[in-house]
């Protein structure tokens, strides 16, 4: 059962990367992929395989891209990931810059995109 | 590079790779042509004219970034203010712009332009409706970031990023 009052540090969080942001030379995604102002939406594993993850998010988002980030390299980061469950998908959960500041500061969003592990690429 | 030759490779008969994907419809092409007559640069020099071409595609790309509707990213992405796209093209086509940026939307009703080198140094300017600000990272990972950039500096910061100021 998925903890809705926190996430732990080992947590996967999980987020689609539209086409549009993707850099083909550096294969990695632009910074403005995690760029949000009402906090940067995410999917944690919630103890769910990958595999499970990557076939929601093919379901959900066919051919965007896909990357993950540990909860405890949010923290080290200085960002603050909180459980976000919504009706329809108890594994929401969001970034936010800190506890009393939703959107996250440039800096913290270059470090997001330098931690983060590509799980897929999007389909041109 | 000729005129006729920018003329053929807009109407694909040339192959050049990184327009392969951007001149597709040939009624188009015949409009840009149009425009190209009156705003190829009279230069030789390679470097200007790849930074020409871009300038061209990252034009093309922030008149698309109109037709974003809300939701354009799967994440409730707000649409991009006209104002926003126009500051950005006013930008990218003032003939003081030497170095063409890496443009992508954001879901926050902003646009930016990113430049990095192979040494790790990063320069990252994101245009709001109210504001511009500014990320810069050296090859050391010191970092500075600018809450509100004068839009009369920015063309100044990015030749100092590329070290010719």
């Amino acid at each position: 059962m998925v903890n809705v009052e926190k996430i732990n540090d080992k947590e996967k969080l999980y987020r689609a990367i539209h086409p549009i942001f993707w850099k083909n030379d550096l294969n990695k995604p632009s910074t403005a992929a995690f760029k949000d102002s009402k906090g940067v939406s995410v999917d944690r594993d919630g103890g769910r395989e990958e595999k499970e993850v990557i076939a929601v998010f093919d379901k959900k988002k066919p051919n965007y891209g896909l990357a993950s980030i540990t909860a405890k390299s949010c923290r080290e980061i200085g960002t603050h990931p909180i459980p976000k469950p919504l009706d329809d998908n108890i594994y929401h959960a969001e970034i936010h810059d800190s506890e009393d500041k939703i959107r996250i500061s440039m800096s913290k969003l270059k470090k997001i995109i330098d931690s983060i592990y590509i799980v897929e690429e999007p389909n041109f | 590079m000729s005129l006729q030759l920018v003329k053929e490779i807009y109407t694909n008969k040339c192959h050049y790779h990184s327009l392969e994907q951007l001149e597709r419809n040939n009624e188009i092409n015949q409009h840009r042509i149009k425009e190209l007559d009156h705003s190829i640069p009279n230069t030789n020099n390679e470097f200007d004219i790849n930074q020409y071409f871009r300038m061209v595609e990252n034009k093309r790309k922030l008149e698309d970034f109109r037709k974003l509707k809300k939701n354009w990213n799967g994440y409730s992405a707000e649409k991009i203010d006209d104002e926003i796209v126009d500051k950005c093209i006013k930008l990218i086509t003032d003939s003081r712009l030497r170095y063409q940026p890496y443009i992508y939307p954001t879901g926050r009703n902003s646009i930016q332009f990113e430049y990095e080198k192979s040494d790790g140094s990063y320069l990252e300017i994101e245009f709001f409706k109210d504001k511009i600000s500014l990320l810069y990272t050296d090859s050391f990972e010191f970092e500075t970031e600018i809450g509100n950039v004068n839009l009369d500096n920015i063309i100044d910061l990015i030749d100092r990023f590329h070290g010719k100021c």
